[in-house]
């Protein structure tokens, strides 16, 4: 087996993984994709390091939600002048957008599990970036207030603020199914 | 209340927790594979010198160290020798023609400044402003344009 054949190996193993951190931060395919791609490339340079290590998982998570924490204040400011005239913010018409779901009672039956997770994932990918970001990195990523504070630059105030706001907007956008929700993961 | 409120915030934090944490992984698009690939074998068609310098060979890295750290005693030695030489009172005395010239240049725009508000002050202060006001007007439009363009971009990604 090649260098190369064997990274495609190991690439295999953890693509779902990079691609989900960087996807739910960013909330977007395309951007999320050229991430896992950078993250990927920059796993290539070493490999030789990686191959074994029982951490690797770690380094690349750790990298995803760092290249993407960069793409996020690096990149989108540059362009949220433009984005935010007369949008209202960058996610647009998805932020505001209420999730829809089909008629209590009758989804139970109706709606399969996978698409119960796929009501929490829309509901997540409509929160604001401000919401989104510190949401993701919480509960998701395991990072302290204080870690998070410190990657985003912000205080400790606003990082709590903007967890619960994104919370709460959760709250609201699943609580017509919030029963639901809770039988689809037992 | 505030008992009330704490025990929304941790109820909610519990809540939002289990949901977010039964989330599955989302699936790779198929196309990331290929394309890390294909960077891959692009990054190894590209000759050593054109890579980034943490890819270079390690001896081509030691060498540019070594030639760095060369350079950079050639420059503190001629740092400390040359002020000693005559070779500095030279340099100084091209330095000090070169500023001679700098000056010249300083004086030619100082007069064309001069000669642009002597017109300014003959064709009217009205127009000055008028003309002002049309380039802010030109530069508005470009940024609008540009702002156009822009989200016609985004939009159509």
């Amino acid at each position: 087996m090649t260098d190369v054949q064997q990274f495609e190996a190991f690439m295999q193993n953890y693509q779902n993984m990079v691609f989900s951190s960087a996807m739910r931060l960013l909330a977007n395919q395309a951007e999320a994709e050229d991430i896992s791609q950078e993250v990927f490339l920059k796993a290539y340079e070493r490999f030789s390091e990686l191959r074994d290590s029982p951490t690797a998982g770690g380094w690349l998570r750790t990298v995803a939600v760092n290249m993407s924490l960069n793409h996020l204040s690096r990149y989108r400011s540059r362009w949220s002048f433009f984005s935010e005239l007369g949008a209202g913010g960058h996610g647009g018409e998805e932020e505001n957008r209420e999730v829809e779901f089909a008629a209590p009672g009758s989804l139970e039956d109706e709606v399969a599990r996978s698409d119960r997770r796929e009501l929490v994932e829309g509901a997540l990918r409509g929160l604001p970036p401000a919401q989104r970001v510190p949401l993701v990195l919480f509960h998701m990523e395991g990072l302290t207030y204080e870690e998070i504070a410190a990657k985003l630059k912000i205080s400790l105030g606003k990082v709590k603020t903007d967890i619960f706001r994104g919370r709460e907007a959760m709250r609201r956008k699943l609580r017509p199914h919030r029963d639901d929700v809770r039988i689809a993961g037992g | 209340m505030n008992t009330m409120s704490s025990e929304h915030e941790k109820r909610l934090e519990i809540e939002m927790d289990q949901e977010l944490k039964r989330l599955p992984e989302l699936e790779a698009p198929r196309t990331l594979a290929p394309r890390v690939l294909a960077a891959i074998a692009w990054r190894a068609s590209v000759p050593w010198h054109r890579r980034a310098w943490e890819t270079w060979p390690i001896a081509v890295r030691t060498a540019a160290v070594l030639v760095l750290l060369a350079l950079f005693g050639g420059l503190c030695f001629a740092g400390w020798e040359l002020p000693h030489s005559g070779v500095f009172a030279a340099v100084a005395s091209e330095i000090s023609h070169l500023g001679s010239g700098l000056n010249t240049f300083w004086n030619t725009a100082n007069d064309l400044a001069g000669a642009a508000v002597t017109v300014a002050k003959h064709i009217g202060t009205g127009l000055v402003i008028a003309l002002f006001a049309a380039m802010g007007l030109g530069y508005a439009m470009l940024l609008g344009l540009g702002t156009f363009y822009v989200r016609l971009a985004v939009a159509h990604r």
